[in-house]
């Protein structure tokens, strides 16, 4: 089966089983590999890109269930080759340790300022909540946050 | 007869109506407490306030969403129009603060407010009325201890005629069975306690038990299942209930999860979040009670895979890829999210797809911060349209049931309500 999904703004035919979790397709088809596999449960949010303006799982997304469907990953969120507003944010406030939740919780930011350019703190926890990072630097990407949010 | 005479009769007929009608709605105004004057509580009663509370769903219904707790403000809506949670704080002006111990009885049994008005029937004041007077007591103690918190809570968006509080009167008339629960001598304390508790602070049947016209419990069809906020809430007595036992049904009302049954999600997550902050003895004891009500000794229920449907070929691939790691292990065994073959819940099982179609579009986020069950939501990852087929796919594969109508608007109505929330 084909299917023709919208990634970072490019159009790729992915060649697969209609099941094919979206992460695999966007890691091993189209070569982008900021999303990581984690649970692939839907519990840890490391697989989280933007899916018609919503963040999700792409470990639980079937790529049968994105026809047409737009897709943004961290890599789309560059600008012009250099890390956009809250990957600064994320560099700024040194908020990443061993990095493997990095680019989920950098989607799930996106997301939430999308809808709410200027969070309370609770705001920024219950949005947040989706993800998890197992370092423990949920401090330092709070502030990474609230600075995306300033900036 | 002359028509004087008439006159008179009729005049006094009219005078005797009123003074009736009078008699039966008014309600007098009960004395504020002075400021200040608040007798010692003993730690025991506040426990057993505290405990009560949690049993009765109080915090719940009068906090707003990131409001205060127990300053009032939720909505609550009703066929007739929305009823908004006050203030039961202990603030002087805008919460019960001035309430005696007999204003807040009066309240609980009568469903009449201090100033001598009519609450509405969203209090469930018609099982609270089974309280006992320790009970009660232990209540308010606990109530007078928690944060004072200045906030009036919004009018209630109630139509005419239903925002006249005096026809609550007529109402109470007919609905409202005041007195103590009578244990039943050949049962056990455990059943008898959990009688009390189920029938009383509990209040279950609030959302358990289908209500007529006028919006009360239909006593004939206690706890035989009914439709609450857009979710339903299965049978646990009579026609269609599924049999518990008292191991299954402790554990699940307090984790949330049986094995044998699944999770409780929607509003009962709300609930099992609440008891499980009580004394086990309290959980057990309605668990008792209500494992009663079915024939707990019946056999455990058998999975049911019909395959996969003909005509929801192509969502066979939804499934796959979104549903069947967690609902399909190969092995059998439990996985982190304690996903459970969906033939053993409730949610496929019934008339009418709310639960599972609202269950896919939210996922269930209630034992987040302390383990237990857990599913993503759906809505956003798949368009409505898929939910749809996924849910009508679930339903002929897992259950024996007839395929639902109306899944589409179920499904638009929860995401919408999902969106509605999501501007975070």
């Amino acid at each position: 089966m084909s299917v023709s999904i919208e990634v970072n703004g490019t159009r790729h035919d992915i060649d697969g089983d209609p099941s094919m979790p979206l992460l695999y397709a966007l890691r091993d088809q189209i070569g982008l590999r900021g999303a990581k596999f984690g649970c692939g449960l839907g519990q840890c949010g490391a697989c989280t890109v933007i899916v018609d303006g919503r963040a999700v799982f792409s470990c639980l997304t079937p790529i049968s269930a994105l026809e047409g469907r737009a897709v943004t990953t961290t890599e789309g969120l560059l600008e012009d080759g250099k890390p956009g507003k809250v990957h600064q944010a994320f560099i700024d406030e040194q908020a990443a340790q061993c990095g493997y939740c990095i680019a989920g919780m950098v989607m799930r930011v996106q997301h939430l300022l999308e809808r709410n350019a200027d969070p309370t703190d609770e705001e920024i926890l219950t949005g947040m909540q989706a993800n998890l990072c197992r370092c423990g630097t949920h401090a330092a990407i709070i502030r990474a946050v609230q600075r995306a949010a300033r900036t | 007869m002359t028509y004087r005479r008439i006159g008179l009769v009729s005049i006094a007929v009219l005078i005797a109506l009123v003074i009736i009608a009078f008699a039966l709605i008014w309600r007098p105004e009960l004395t504020a407490t002075a400021e200040g004057a608040e007798p010692a509580y003993g730690k025991d009663e506040i426990a057993r306030g505290y405990a009560l509370a949690q049993l009765g769903n109080c915090e719940s219904c009068h906090t707003a969403e990131d409001g205060a707790a127990y300053a009032g403000g939720r909505p609550l809506d009703t066929p007739f129009g929305t009823i908004f949670a006050v203030n039961i704080t202990p603030d002087r002006e805008t919460g019960i603060g001035e309430w005696s111990p007999e204003a807040f009885t009066r309240a609980m049994r009568k469903g009449v407010d201090r100033e001598g008005a009519h609450l509405y029937p969203a209090f469930p004041y018609t099982s609270f009325t089974k309280i006992d007077d320790g009970d009660i007591s232990a209540l308010y103690a606990y109530l007078r201890t928690v944060p004072a918190v200045e906030n009036e809570a919004p009018e209630n968006a109630l139509p005419f005629p239903f925002n006249i509080r005096a026809l609550m009167a007529g109402w109470n008339l007919l609905f409202l069975d005041a007195g103590p629960v009578k244990a039943v001598s050949r049962e056990s304390d455990e059943w008898n306690t959990g009688r009390y508790l189920v029938e009383g602070v509990t209040h279950c049947g609030a959302c358990h038990t289908p209500r007529n016209a006028l919006g009360a419990e239909k006593s004939s069809d206690s706890l035989a299942g009914a439709e609450i906020d857009g979710w339903y809430a299965p049978p646990l007595a009579g026609d269609g209930a599924r049999a518990w036992n008292k191991p299954q049904l402790a554990a699940y009302l307090s984790a949330g999860f049986s094995r044998d049954h699944g999770a409780a999600a929607g509003p009962m997550g709300e609930t099992v979040t609440n008891l499980s902050k009580v004394a086990p003895a309290d959980v057990t004891a309605i668990a008792t009670y209500v494992a009663s009500l079915t024939d707990d000794t019946s056999p455990a229920f058998a999975a049911i895979d019909n395959g996969v449907p003909d005509d929801l070929a192509a969502t066979h691939a939804l499934w796959v890829g979104a549903c069947a790691s967690c609902h399909e292990a190969a092995d059998g065994r439990a996985n982190p999210s304690y996903g459970v073959p969906l033939s053993v819940g409730f949610a496929l099982r019934g008339d009418k797809p709310l639960n599972a179609a609202r269950t896919i579009v939210g996922g269930i986020d209630a034992y987040r911060d302390r383990g237990g069950p857990y599913m993503p939501a759906f809505g956003g990852t798949l368009t409505a349209e898929q939910i749809t087929d996924l849910t009508q796919y679930v339903r002929a594969r897992f259950s024996d049931g007839a395929a639902w109508e109306g899944v589409g608007d179920t499904v638009e109505q929860a995401l919408s309500e999902q969106n509605e929330g999501d501007g975070q």
